[in-house]
């Protein structure tokens, strides 16, 4: 799998990311940092325990990472979970929402790393 | 050396991302939360140029770095720049508020990245030196600031020692008082420091009163060009030879004016004025210019009491002492010179310190 087909699969913006990060080597650095990254676990814990505003951070954070990764469909799905938990006050619909990051970031997170494994 | 930036984000993503676009022309350090960075800070402060800031961090905040660095003095000489994905005005309007010089907007933008930073960067290094360089010019006025007080303070010295020198001479002439320079100088003193606060309308002060203190002991100069025979003289002065006496006023005025240009101005004068005045009355009577009311120098005002008390409570060849109270009351009840009414409510005030000090001298002589 080449790295545009990876974006091309999660729904992300290969020419965007390419501009940031220059060279698909340095795109594929970037990509195993996000493996790394803690922030969807943070909002899966804080979710569990209602901890609305912790879960916030972990959404902002997301987004930002998302965002800077040209990950659109993540971002876009994240984004809807951040507004929603702003005010600390999230609505009736917080499960489906959370429903809908977690989709696109496990597609993310899966075609990652089968993009990573194949490069080996 | 290329200045060093501490970029400070719990997302590894976010941190690589601002090093890679920045490597090229600065080195980067990198804290993972708030309180590494301020761990960095304390011990790289002078080497830091600028800290790209999350907001959003565990351990300490962005927030929480802020405040730190306020309280440490370090936002004064570090720009920060947030890093943030809010388009919010008021997150953004509160971050200035706590002395944020910018930011740097999700995503990154490479070039407007780098643009940010070099403009901060280059913003506070120019401040930064001409910090520096007004630091160093007000160390350069200082030190000249010194220098001429050293010098003033050498002026006056040498002023005082001239003065000091001439009255000497008087002294060595003048066979009857040894000691009436110093005790009208501190006559003159008591006096002038009791007027001054009694009437501020005339202006004097710490200053003025020592200038006119130390150039009191001068008001007999013009004697050294009287002729012994009359200075001398222990009976009555025939009224021609009254006249040469009196001529010890304004003939110390040309002693003065030849000595012009050795001291300042300032003490130039008072010394003129009390040379020239210490005889006038206050009823315009006196002499050489029969000046009236304040048309006489306070100045001389103040000298010429004090050298009547102390013609008063002294023994001269052709008289004794007078009993101190007496002189007082004399000089009071305008039976010795008249005085101005407001010098006389101020000399009233301060007779017991007269007579301590006239006291006092007598002790010394007697030692």
């Amino acid at each position: 799998m080449t790295v545009k087909e990876c974006y091309d699969r999660i729904g992300g913006s290969y020419d965007e990311a390419k501009q940031r990060l220059m060279d698909d080597k340095r795109m594929i650095k970037f990509l195993g940092m996000f493996l790394r990254d803690t922030s969807f676990e943070q909002i899966t814990e804080a979710l569990a325990k209602n901890d609305y505003a912790e879960a916030f951070k972990g959404a902002h954070s997301l987004k930002g990472v998302s965002h800077n990764m040209a990950f659109a469909a993540l971002c876009s799905a994240v984004d809807v979970l951040t507004e929603d938990l702003r005010s600390g006050n999230p609505s009736a619909d917080i499960t489906g929402l959370y429903g809908k990051t977690k989709e696109a970031y496990e597609l993310t997170v899966q075609t990652i790393k089968e993009l990573l494994d194949s490069q080996e | 050396m290329n200045d060093n930036i501490l970029v400070v984000d719990d997302s590894e993503i976010n941190r690589e991302l601002l090093s890679d676009i920045l490597q090229e022309d600065y080195e980067i350090l990198t804290a993972e939360h708030g309180q590494e960075a301020v761990e960095k800070l304390a011990a790289l402060e002078d080497r830091i140029s600028i800290v790209l800031l999350d907001l959003q961090m565990p351990k300490l905040d962005g927030f929480g770095v802020l405040a730190a660095m306020r309280e440490h003095g370090w936002l004064e000489r570090i720009p920060v720049l947030i890093i943030t994905g809010e388009q919010s005005t008021v997150v953004e309007s509160e971050c200035f508020k706590l002395g944020v010089s910018d930011f740097i907007h999700k995503p990154f933008e490479p070039s407007l990245v780098r643009m940010r930073v070099k403009n901060i960067v280059d913003l506070f290094t120019y401040k930064k030196s001409l910090e520096d360089k007004v630091a160093t010019q007000t160390k350069t006025l200082r030190e000249q600031y010194n220098l001429l007080e050293e010098q003033a303070a050498r002026l006056k010295e040498t002023n005082i020692r001239i003065i000091d020198i001439l009255g000497m001479v008087v002294e060595f002439r003048n066979l009857e008082s040894g000691e009436h320079i110093n005790r009208v100088k501190g006559f003159t003193e008591i006096l002038a420091k009791q007027f001054m606060v009694d009437f501020p309308e005339y202006g004097l002060n710490d200053h003025t009163i020592e200038m006119i203190v130390s150039s009191s002991s001068l008001h007999d100069v013009g004697k050294i060009a009287i002729p012994d025979n009359i200075l001398l003289k222990p009976g009555r002065l025939t009224n021609e030879e009254f006249e040469c006496m009196k001529s010890h006023t304004t003939k110390g005025c040309d002693v003065l004016n030849n000595i012009d240009g050795i001291w300042e101005d300032e003490y130039r004068q008072y010394a003129y004025d009390i040379c020239r005045h210490h005889h006038e009355r206050f009823d315009g009577r006196g002499y050489p210019d029969g000046l009236k009311g304040d048309d006489i120098p306070i100045s001389a005002q103040l000298v010429s009491l004090a050298d009547v008390y102390d013609a008063l409570v002294s023994e001269r060849c052709y008289k004794k002492a007078f009993p101190k109270d007496e002189a007082a009351r004399m000089i009071i009840g305008g039976e010795c010179g008249i005085f101005s009414p407001k010098i006389l409510e101020s000399f009233s005030k301060v007779t017991k310190d007269f007579e301590a000090l006239a006291d006092n001298n007598k002790n010394k002589q007697a030692q």
